[in-house]
């Protein structure tokens, strides 16, 4: 799973040479914008511009497919029931009574995920953790945060080791995860297994830290790139996010 | 010449009561490559990380390269000298690249950049690693490659002892033999936990047989191993290459004495 997160964070490509200090506060700043925008012509407008990031990643379009994929899990079911929940607007097809508001609030809302899920993904996925972690770092975020930060990253590649292990265990031995009462309790025995082998697990991590003088600060060999053309890819952004919110709430609208 | 680990009447339990090493002593000089033998629950991994200073509250004395283990002090500065591998060398890796995570010990240590990476370099070659395996995904590599990475991890913090606890767990014999090779490249005071006796007989000179927590044997790891009676006792089995000759010189030759404490007495 770690190296998963990471396996095309090195990809030369715009995004990936992007100071890692100056991407995470253009982003933030971009992504607190797209969170606020009320306006559907400013939504849009934001979750192309947050696709076109991804394209800016080069992140292969497969990878990136299936994730945008897995979003829509959590997305879609918003933009059908809000639609039905509205009472505003009513607009009848055939014995179905849709909400206009209902409609535009569904299309808002989903407009605004998806940019929301690109950022965050042209953020993680271009990135290396370490560098990530160093520009947080950097930002005076608390050293407890950032360790945290750290060892979760480090932990939940742990523990989806134990589950795939387990998940294999119970396959050999005949079981099937098919939704039926029987098998919730191998199940629950399962992630109970899991979660205390990877306490154990976690443990020995926490050793090996340790053992190699780790105290929460996190240091790395590469430098950050800084230099002219890391400013203007930031104010880029910033434009972008500012020119976004004036769209939505500047004059005239 | 000096002693860099001094062990004396150690005790240790677990936080839940279970009484893990019991009245541990014993010395080891510059230079000494020491195997660490028993059954399972005997306290050799126990004894590593108390060593490394992981395990903050027993009894005793223990002091590594001049650092009082009993101190809060001695336990965080002991990284500085003693370097430990853990079994599985997975656990061990933090980083997503080889080079990352072979230089996260030395960055640490808070070592200039130029000096991180003649370390890391030097690290690297040491455990036959090449230039193309540095910015390698260490989670990708094989069992015995992320052994060499973990291993490369301490060495580049120039340890004076290194501790490696069951290191040929997960190797295939290609790997062991590797491994042995590189162990014989690193000229460092070291303790091996292990349960391939054949391994610790080619990569030891003196042995430490634990037993429920006590020291039951110390002594040159030929007449140590060799000493049918002494290993069956304790649930170990004499190594087959070891010759019917060896084995019959050792058991004659009788127990082997124990290290007799030369130190003050300790406040516990």
């Amino acid at each position: 799973m770690q190296a998963e997160v990471e396996r095309f964070a090195r990809r030369a490509s715009p995004l990936q040479a992007w100071d890692a200090r100056g991407k995470v506060v253009s982003l933030a700043v971009l992504t607190l914008v797209l969170a606020s925008l009320d306006g559907l012509p400013a939504a849009t407008l934001g979750a192309v511009g947050a696709l076109g990031l991804l394209v800016c990643g080069r992140l292969p379009l497969r990878f990136l497919a299936r994730r945008l994929v897995a979003a829509q899990a959590f997305l879609l079911p918003c933009l059908l029931v809000l639609p039905l929940t509205f009472t505003a607007e009513p607009l009848w097809i055939g014995r179905l009574r849709l909400s206009g508001e209902g409609l535009r609030v569904a299309a808002l809302f989903y407009l605004r995920a998806l940019a929301l899920v690109a950022v965050a993904m042209a953020l993680v996925y271009s990135t290396p953790m370490l560098n990530l972690l160093r520009a947080l770092q950097e930002l005076r975020l608390p050293r407890i945060v950032v360790a945290l930060a750290l060892l979760t990253h480090r932990y939940l590649s742990t523990l989806a080791g134990e589950f795939s292990r387990m998940r294999w265990a119970l396959a050999t031995r005949g079981f099937s995860p098919r939704p039926r009462p029987a098998a919730w309790r191998p199940l629950a025995n399962v992630v109970g297994v899991a979660l205390v082998r990877s306490l154990e697990r976690t443990e020995r991590l926490q050793h090996a830290t340790r053992s190699r003088g780790f105290t929460g600060q996190i240091h790395a060999l590469q430098r950050f790139p800084g230099g002219p053309a890391n400013w203007l890819k930031s104010a880029a952004c910033l434009g972008a996010a500012a020119g976004l919110w004036l769209l939505d709430r500047g004059p005239g609208t | 010449m000096s002693c860099l680990v001094e062990v004396e009447h150690l005790h240790f339990r677990y936080p839940e009561g279970r009484a893990a090493l019991g009245d541990l002593t014993f010395h080891l000089t510059h230079g000494e490559r020491v195997g660490l033998i028993g059954p399972n629950g005997a306290g050799k991994t126990t004894l590593l990380l108390l060593l490394a200073g992981l395990l903050p509250e027993f009894s005793g004395s223990a002091r590594v390269a001049g650092h009082d283990l009993q101190t809060r002090a001695g336990r965080q500065q002991v990284h500085r000298q003693l370097g430990i591998v853990f079994q599985h060398a997975e656990d061990q890796i933090l980083h997503a690249t080889v080079l990352d995570d072979v230089a996260f010990g030395p960055l640490n240590l808070g070592l200039p950049e130029a000096e991180v990476r003649r370390r890391v370099n030097a690290a690297l070659a040491s455990v036959g690693l090449d230039d193309t395996a540095r910015d390698r995904v260490p989670f990708h590599l094989s069992a015995g490659e992320q052994r060499r990475v973990a291993i490369a991890g301490v060495v580049a913090m120039a340890p004076q002892v290194l501790l490696l606890d069951e290191p040929t767990s997960d190797l295939d014999p290609r790997g062991r033999r590797e491994l042995v090779r590189i162990l014989e490249g690193l000229p460092i005071t070291r303790i091996i936990s292990s349960h391939n006796l054949e391994f610790v007989l080619e990569t030891c000179d003196r042995v430490l047989l634990l037993d429920e927590g006590r020291l039951v044997a110390d002594g040159p790891v030929r007449r140590v191993l060799a000493n049918e009676p002494l290993m069956l006792r304790h649930g170990l089995e004499v190594p087959a290459c070891l010759s019917a000759e060896e084995r019959h010189k050792a058991t004659l030759a009788g127990p082997l004495p124990l290290p007799v404490p030369h130190v003050h007495p300790h406040p516990h």
